[in-house]
């Protein structure tokens, strides 16, 4: 199973773990078990995808992994620091220092132009940016001649690769995106996926990605794949058709 | 994810219907408070009218050759001719005069504004007053109070009371006590009768009477009466029904009441004003946020005149509604105010509140008019929505250039009518129409200007508080606050309007200050100034008792009469021509005070004569009520008109006046006594008078200074009506972009920023949005201001009031973090995974 799988990190340790997390919504009859038990570690510097069916509970998983939402019992770790046990404030800055984040859509704050938006998380820390670091990055997505435009500004694709910049430029312990390609065309797509892997493959930053299209989980390093809130299956390095195949098993 | 929608509508939608609806709430409270208020103290003066003279038919008085309250008095022997015309039951003469009620404390009783009258008690018919208990007055040493008066002086029947009267103070047994026709209320005034001998020989009246009541023998009409009376009585005076004379008193107080009405009606109007502002600017907003919706409704069919129709109908509802309680508020302002203006001493009489339909009815078209009005420009543009907004939110449009044009000229157009209706030569009612649709068509003017300066401003604002940008929730607060111009102005205009009064009123008031205490400190060189509150004066007795007070020289004592000239009716104030120049500097600039010591003379103001065409030999015709008309020499011109804009010695006074009364007594302390000995010596020796005070120079000067800061704070109570919804219009703008925001705010919080830093962010932007608001009403009430000191050319001096104005922008700013409060704990409190998913 999960646990036992040998770790492929690029850089040893972990970025991430949750124990035997569970979270429950609603109560007796409209109980719903969104985790049901879940035990997983995430080793740092390698690329997960999380897939499974509507319902599955992969986007719980997610978020409360991220400190977004939070177990109904279990506990969940970025690297040392167990979130469970930390206030909500506490859960704010370990966001702020430690974690990434890449959404579907409206990843960007209007108000701030591209570079804004990159160094936002880095600005409510009062952090200094590493500027190399940051010209490297911006360089690689392609934005570094859009960082004075407004999000109303540039394009969908332009939009997450940017939302990306942010993820990457801070460089925290763990990057999460939510279906990072949902609103993407296939170009597009294909154009960030490329970015997270190269995030992972050249600086060993460590993502996690919930998704439920194949063609993205195919850029992944591990699948792990979730139904009815408990880890089902993994594959490794998979195909696009092992990863279809294995999906509509699961419907 | 429809449910979860449906309730952030519906919950959105409360909060927006409760403050848009709070605006004109308090807007139609306090118009309604303001009507219900005037009908009441209308109500209760007019009771005390109705039962007046109920019995008399026809009153004889002087023509009113000055002024209605000022008229010959009737010669005893008038009254004999009149008793004896066919159809007259009963006639009496009433001598009218000052009588100061004194309680065991030596305190005065009522007074400090309401009349303090004391007159003969007559039996008969047309006596108003009805015996409560003891008997009326039989003895010269007896006198008869109304029932409150000598519960006020706490004396029983039968015991002793001091009262004060033109003669000085005296000690009278109260035989009686009486009340005023049906209700016993007179309106704070205190009443004191004395028998006929009495009266004719404590008022100065020379046995003439103010006025003669007659009453009609059974089956003769009141006019017919009047006619036959009118036909024996000499030159110069006239018979009135008593229907007549009621009415006529009864009008007096109704202009009273009116101007006391329209002013509270006009910070009423700004209240509304206001509000329209905010529900214009709260329809607005969700019409923007619901173009999505409307573009779907409108791609799935609807005609922009149905999506028209159902923005009006929800002004509709919204305005019935807050109309509705706004008129139940109303009920409770008018009560608070009645509470308040009694708390103040302005002891109005007791009546319940009379609430007419009429009130309810105005109350209700004002609010539903105006949330109408306020709802039609929104709804117009909302049904200019297209269909394509279902699937792209359109993107804001540049700001044509005609729309910029039109602003700066709704600024000038408002200048330029505030500027013609304060200096141009017009009637009072085309110049307060002028004005009010001036400073209207000014306010749209800025507040449209102020979306072109808002961004700049906002951003400059910021970098105010955080230079190089600041920490993260000051600069999104500042970029927020530049991000909707439009919505930023429109938020700030509410409170631009609440500072621009402000300003105005507090420039005005402290000219005022300026003005008046600056004359007075350069040119009042008396060291004891003494005087009572009220028109009404102080008995001319106490100036033997101050003449003896070894500690002061050079006593100057002030009378003032009534005459007309040919700008109408006018005071005039009596000095002592060989003393004035020792306490007072008029700054005389041509002839000599001294000259008014001839007779026949007069000294006018620099004012009066360049408008008159006078100068030092000119002739001024004056008439008088008791000595008629006469031409009077110029004997001097002076510059400072702080003690009235004719002069004339105390001896001419006496001898045209119809009542004698002291204005004021003006002295320098003797030499070796300092001013306060001085003081003290003159208000020991008029203890007996209790209702003169007597202050030192310092004194003076600064009772001068808190009285402009009593009606300052007048005003200012009045404005924070105004001000107050203003913040209400910042809450709900606030609280309507938290919820347009929410996705925002929750990937600022996903992305680190702690809930404080979403608070602070919502904080900076109120705090900026309500500085802007300030910046601009400062410089418009700066404008208002020294335009409203320059229309009043008795205003010599401006006065900026540099503290005040800082303190409104401090006090600006704390509003805007008070009205961030609860926006900002909403924004702080969002589910960052619920924002995230929310679409």
């Amino acid at each position: 199973m999960a646990t036992e799988a040998p770790p492929v990190a690029a850089t040893p340790g972990l970025a991430a773990r949750i124990e035997d997390g569970r979270r429950l919504y609603g109560t007796g009859d409209n109980e719903v078990r969104a985790l049901d038990g879940v035990t997983r570690e995430f080793p740092a510097g390698r690329f997960t995808a999380i897939m499974g069916p509507s319902g599955s509970g992969k986007s719980t998983l997610m978020q409360c992994m991220a400190g977004l939402d939070r177990l109904t019992s279990g506990q969940t770790w970025i690297g040392d620091t167990e979130l469970t046990a930390l206030s909500e404030n506490a859960i704010t800055k370990v966001r702020r220092d430690n974690v990434g984040f890449i959404f579907q859509a409206f990843n960007l704050v209007p108000t701030l132009d591209a570079r804004e938006n990159i160094m936002l998380p880095l600005d409510i820390a009062g952090r200094d940016v590493d500027q190399e670091w940051f010209d490297k990055v911006t360089t690689d997505l392609r934005i570094h001649d859009r960082l004075d435009h407004r999000p109303s500004q540039l394009s969908g694709g332009q939009q997450q690769r940017v939302a990306a910049a942010r993820a990457i430029v801070a460089r925290p312990q763990i990057i999460f995106a939510d279906e990072p390609t949902g609103q993407l065309d296939s170009r597009s797509s294909a154009e960030l996926l490329q970015v997270m892997r190269g995030a992972v493959d050249e600086f060993g930053q460590t993502i996690l990605m919930v998704t439920h299209d194949p063609g993205a989980a195919r850029h992944a390093d591990l699948v792990i794949f979730l139904m009815d809130g408990k880890i089902v299956d993994e594959m490794e390095r998979p195909t696009q058709d092992a990863i279809f195949d294995r999906m509509k098993a699961m419907d | 994810m429809v449910f979860k929608q449906a309730r952030r509508n519906l919950l959105s939608n409360k909060l927006r219907l409760f403050l848009t609806s709070l605006a004109v709430v308090l807007g139609v409270g306090f118009v309604t408070g303001s009507i219900v208020l005037a009908d009441t103290i209308n109500k209760s003066f007019s009771n005390i009218f109705n039962v007046e003279n109920s019995q008399s038919a026809v009153q004889v008085r002087g023509k009113a050759v000055v002024s209605e309250s000022d008229r010959k008095p009737v010669p005893a022997d008038v009254l004999e001719k009149v008793r004896r015309v066919p159809g007259v039951r009963a006639a009496e003469g009433t001598i009218l005069g000052q009588a100061q009620v004194v309680d065991a404390e030596g305190k005065a009783v009522g007074g400090g504004g309401a009349p303090t009258m004391g007159f003969n008690w007559y039996d008969g018919p047309t006596n108003p007053m009805q015996m409560v208990e003891g008997n009326p007055p039989r003895e010269n040493n007896e006198v008869v109070l109304d029932t409150e008066t000598a519960k006020k002086a706490g004396v029983p029947v039968g015991g002793e009371v001091t009262v004060v009267t033109d003669v000085g103070p005296a000690k009278y047994r109260l035989s009686g006590t009486a009340k005023f026709g049906k209700t016993g209320q007179a309106g704070g005034a205190t009443l004191a009768f004395f028998t006929l001998d009495t009266a004719k020989r404590v008022f100065t009246s020379s046995g003439r009477f103010a006025t003669l009541d007659v009453a009609a023998d059974p089956g003769v009409s009141d006019t017919k009466l009047a006619a036959d009376v009118q036909k024996v009585l000499p030159a110069g005076f006239e018979a009135v029904t008593a229907t007549q004379a009621n009415e006529e008193v009864a009008n007096q107080f109704q202009s009273f009441i009116d101007i006391f009405r329209n002013v509270l009606l006009v910070f009423a109007g700004i209240a509304l004003f206001v509000g329209a502002f905010i529900i214009f600017n709260a329809f607005q907003i969700t019409i923007a946020q619901r173009g999505r919706q409307i573009g779907l409704l409108r791609a799935q069919g609807a005609s922009s005149r149905q999506i028209m129709g159902s923005v009006i109908l929800e002004a509709l509802m919204v305005g019935i509604v807050a109309s509705l309680l706004g008129v139940a508020f109303g009920i409770v302002v008018a009560w608070a105010l009645q509470q308040l203006f009694n708390a103040v001493g302005a002891d109005l009489p007791d009546q319940s509140l009379v609430i007419t339909t009429g009130a309810i009815i105005s109350g209700l078209i004002v609010g539903i008019l105006v949330t109408l009005l306020s709802a039609v420009g929104p709804a117009y543009r909302s049904s200019r929505v297209s269909p394509m907004s279902a699937l792209h939110p359109a993107p804001v449009g540049p700001t044509s250039r005609w729309r910029i044009a039109l602003a700066i000229a709704m600024a000038v157009a408002g200048v330029a009518m505030v500027l013609w209706g304060t200096f141009g030569d017009m009637d009072t009612a085309p110049r307060s129409t002028l004005l009010a649709l001036g400073s209207i068509i000014l306010f749209f003017g800025a507040a449209a200007l102020t979306q072109y300066v808002a961004s700049p401003l906002a951003n400059g604002i910021g970098r105010l508080f955080g230079p190089r940008g600041g920490r993260m929730p000051l600069r999104l607060g500042r970029r927020n606050a530049m991000r909707h111009p439009h919505r930023t102005a429109q938020t700030a205009a509410a409170l631009t309007i609440g500072v621009a009064l402000v300003t105005a009123v507090s420039i005005f008031a402290s000219s005022l200050h300026k003005t008046f205490v600056g004359s007075i400190e350069d040119r009042l060189h008396a060291d004891v100034v003494a005087f009572a509150q009220g028109s009404g004066g102080f008995t001319v007795a106490a100036d033997d008792v101050v003449l003896k007070v070894p500690q002061i020289t050079d006593v100057l004592v002030s009378r003032t009469a009534a005459f007309r000239d040919e700008k109408g009716a006018q005071w005039v104030s009596g000095v002592v021509p060989d003393r004035v120049d020792e306490v007072y500097d008029a700054g005389v600039e041509e002839g000599s005070l001294g000259d008014l010591a001839s007779p026949d003379t007069v000294a006018v103001s620099r004012d009066r004569a360049d408008s008159m065409n006078l100068k030092v030999g000119s002739m001024l015709p004056m008439t008088f009520a008791s000595t008629g008309e006469k031409p009077r020499r110029v004997v001097a011109i002076f510059k400072d008109s702080t003690f009235g804009n004719y002069f004339m010695s105390n001896e001419q006074i006496d001898a045209n006046s119809t009542q004698l009364r002291n204005q004021g007594i003006f002295a320098k302390a003797a030499p070796g006594v300092s001013p306060d000995e001085a003081k003290e010596a003159v208000k020991k020796a008029l203890a007996s008078f209790p209702s003169v005070e007597v202050y030192t120079r310092q004194g003076y000067i600064d009772l001068i200074g808190n009285q402009v800061n009593q009606l300052l704070a007048m005003f200012y109570l009045l404005l924070a009506m105004a001000i107050f919804i203003a913040v209400f219009g910042i809450i709900l703008t606030l609280a309507l972009s938290v919820f347009e925001r929410t996705r925002e705010i929750g990937l600022l919080r996903a992305v680190g920023l702690s809930r404080r830093g979403t608070r602070a962010m919502i904080r900076w932007e109120a705090v900026i949005v309500a500085l802007i608001g300030a910046l601009v009403g400062l410089v418009v009430g700066t404008f208002l201001g020294v335009v409203a000191v320059k229309a009043f050319p008795d205003l010599t001096a401006i006065g900026i009031p540099w503290l005040s104005m800082i303190a409104f922008v401090i006090v600006a700013a704390l509003f805007g973090v008070l009205a961030a409060i609860l926006p900002a704990r909403r924004a702080a409190k969002l589910n960052v995974l619920e924002a995230i998913a929310s679409e």
